[in-house]
């Protein structure tokens, strides 16, 4: 699955911690979904999606 | 190398202490029990209880894993420890079933007493470091 958390991220100047903290997760989780190494739950994935004030599909699409 | 013992977690806290008190007490158990056997000369139901002694904080230890997992709110972390077990008890059978082999086949002596569950633990512990490598993060980033 890809991703554009890093680029969204990017767009509002945040850092990987401070994302981190928003989402109440490790830095570590967010380093892993945004280099692809970690899908997210759908929990999570939604927590994402409400916290950049996108829909899912927005953020993550299949791999081709 | 602090990024190596760094806790990402409340969580991750609770079960380094945890972890760290029941291998103390499993390594003081241990070396209580062999001394005692030693000087006592116990056999029978006496051994067969003192044997099953250095198991418990051993139980104590995996019951820490489990206990982790349940209060990690990580979904991230929760993986990285299941890796890291799997890791652990994928060594922990690789050495058994050699052994088993060897000794059946080749007559080879076995492995040397007290290794296996350091065995489970040093694989364990390097699944852990190694995860923790590919997935550092610069600070800068």
């Amino acid at each position: 699955m890809n991703n554009r958390l890093k680029v969204l991220r990017a767009e509002l100047n945040w850092s990987q911690a401070y994302l981190a903290e928003k989402l109440e997760v490790s830095r570590q989780s967010v380093n892993a979904i945004e280099t692809g190494k970690y899908d997210p739950s759908l929990p999570l994935a939604f927590k994402i999606a409400k916290l950049f004030g996108k829909r899912i599909e927005e953020i993550f699409q299949e791999s081709e | 190398m602090g990024w190596l013992i760094r806790c990402e977690s409340a969580a991750a806290r609770r079960y380094q202490r945890r972890a760290a008190i029941s291998m103390l007490f499993y390594l003081l158990t241990l070396w209580r029990c062999v001394e005692l056997s030693k000087h006592t000369h116990l056999t029978g139901w006496g051994l067969y209880a003192l044997a099953l002694l250095p198991a418990i904080p051993v139980l104590v230890t995996l019951g820490a894993m489990g206990r982790y997992l349940q209060e990690e709110t990580d979904e991230y972390l929760r993986v990285q420890m299941v890796r890291s077990l799997l890791g652990g008890t994928a060594a922990l059978l690789v050495v058994i079933v050699v052994s088993d082999f060897l000794q059946t086949l080749a007559h080879v002596g076995a492995y040397p007493p007290f290794t296996l569950f350091l065995v489970f633990m040093v694989v364990f512990g390097l699944t852990q470091c190694v995860q923790k490598l590919m997935n550092r993060v610069k600070d800068d980033e």
